[in-house]
């Protein structure tokens, strides 16, 4: 994910310093778990980059209002020139980095009753994100709206896009937990080569 | 207060010598005033699970316990079959093709309240949902969203506690499932009605309160939370801070 990206859209929206950065981005892109951690250096590789720049005191000379000892960011004419650029560049399909699909490939048959566990957690999480989805809610009424912002709208395709990522994830994991079931019922019948475990040597 | 709760449900079903587990110790509750949706898909139990809810079909195991009290079934005789305080949203088609929207809506009021004012219900009922328009139509009229819209009009008109909806947004358009589950849930609220609905697909659950899913045999559910409670963010799964 592009937390670069994602900084620098917030500036451009509106100057802001790190810790509200961060706050705001974890409140529009929540479910991709930014890392709070990631916001700092890409505000200092944006600015080394000259794509923000530390927002000017006010006339008086001081930082403004309460904020003193922040530092504020504001979009340079680079910067939006780059975020306008990389709106329009091509996206790349996401590869699938879900570490549990791995686990599955390489499961031994003693691995199996563990990853059904796990399985089953997985879905758990799958559906109490789609819970918190549900509370943050937008109704396909109130998008249709004739005031309705476009930002209003692109943030509510944030989260119905996740929604779908999630509900396919959710059949991907009943299926494969299905699989494991029966998989373990067949190797406790003793039967099923498919289950002969890679990593004990028969012939010896 | 909890209005229907499954206590270590077992079903299963047979074909030919081969044992089907449909539900497997299924658990769980559903309070007033609220929407559960149990997502699953085709041939998951669905189906099963809300027969099992509404008295029709027995649990070969556990128990089933409705307004506080073990649900029997076959009580209500076949042709209502299903308890007074329990509304079923199916994909049944009117009693008698010809009718009025009106009429069907009305039926099962017929047997308690005097004609006038079973139509003042039924005609409440379809504003309610949306459809006031509908009450003279006659069912092959009707377009799948409509039919959807008369069925939840005919399913709450005797006011029950508990609906049952089997599917209510499948065959449906996004803008239509999203209206049928917004109606679900806010009738749910104002009414302090319970209502289970089984969805075909997952993000039709998001206008539950809770979600639940259902497949070989497991149904599984997001930990519960209290209406309102602030959830912390940022939520990290490997526990790391």
């Amino acid at each position: 994910m592009s937390v670069k990206h994602a900084v620098l859209g917030l500036v451009i929206e509106r100057p802001g310093y790190g810790y509200e950065l961060i706050h705001r981005l974890e409140q529009r892109i929540e479910g991709w778990r930014p890392s709070e951690t990631a916001v700092y250096p890409a505000l200092r590789s944006l600015r080394a980059e000259g794509m923000i720049r530390a927002r000017e005191a006010t006339a008086d000379g001081r930082a403004p209002s309460a904020h003193r000892g922040v530092v504020w960011y504001e979009a340079t004419d680079d910067g939006h020139e780059e975020f306008r650029a990389w709106v329009r560049a091509p996206s790349d399909l996401a590869p699938q980095r879900d570490p549990f699909w791995l686990k599955v490939a390489f499961a031994s048959p003693e691995d199996l009753p563990h990853l059904v566990e796990l399985a089953r957690e997985l879905e758990r999480a799958c559906l109490e994100r789609m819970a918190e989805l549900g509370e943050d809610g937008d109704g396909a009424d109130d998008l249709r709206r004739e005031e309705v912002e476009w930002r209003e709208i692109g943030q509510a395709w944030l989260r119905r896009t996740e929604a779908a990522q999630l509900s396919v994830r959710i059949e991907a994991v009943q299926q494969i937990r299905a699989a494991m079931k029966r998989a373990i019922e067949r190797h406790e019948r003793g039967r099923g080569p498919m289950l002969a475990s890679p990593s004990e040597p028969d012939a010896r | 207060m909890t209005l229907l709760a499954f206590e270590r449900v077992s079903k299963s079903h047979w074909r030919g010598r081969h044992e089907i587990v449909v539900l497997n110790e299924v658990s769980l509750d559903v309070g007033e005033g609220e929407l559960v949706a149990v997502f699953g898909q085709r041939a998951a139990g669905k189906t099963t699970l809300l027969r099992i809810a509404a008295g029709i079909e027995p649990p070969d195991a556990g128990g089933v316990r409705f307004e506080g009290r073990e649900l029997g079934t076959g009580r209500f005789g076949r042709l209502t079959g299903i308890h007074p305080r329990i509304g079923w949203v199916g994909r049944q088609a009117p009693f008698a093709s010809g009718m009025r929207m009106l009429d069907h809506v009305a039926l099962p009021l017929l047997r308690s309240v005097p004609a006038g004012e079973a139509e003042r219900r039924a005609t409440r009922a379809l504003k309610r949902m949306g459809a006031g328009e509908l009450a003279s139509a006659r069912w092959h009229e009707l377009s799948d969203a409509e039919r959807t819209l008369v069925t939840i009009a005919h399913a709450i008109v005797r006011d029950p506690k508990l609906l049952l909806a089997d599917d209510p947004t499948s065959g449906l358009g996004l803008e239509e499932r999203e209206t049928v589950l917004g109606l679900l849930r806010s009738i749910a609220e104002e009414r302090a009605m319970a209502v289970l609905a089984t969805v075909p697909e997952v993000p039709d659950a998001l206008r539950s309160h809770r979600v639940m899913s259902l497949s070989d045999g497991e149904l599984l559910q997001a930990s519960r939370r209290a209406p309102g409670e602030v959830i912390a963010f940022p939520q990290r799964r490997d526990g790391r801070a």
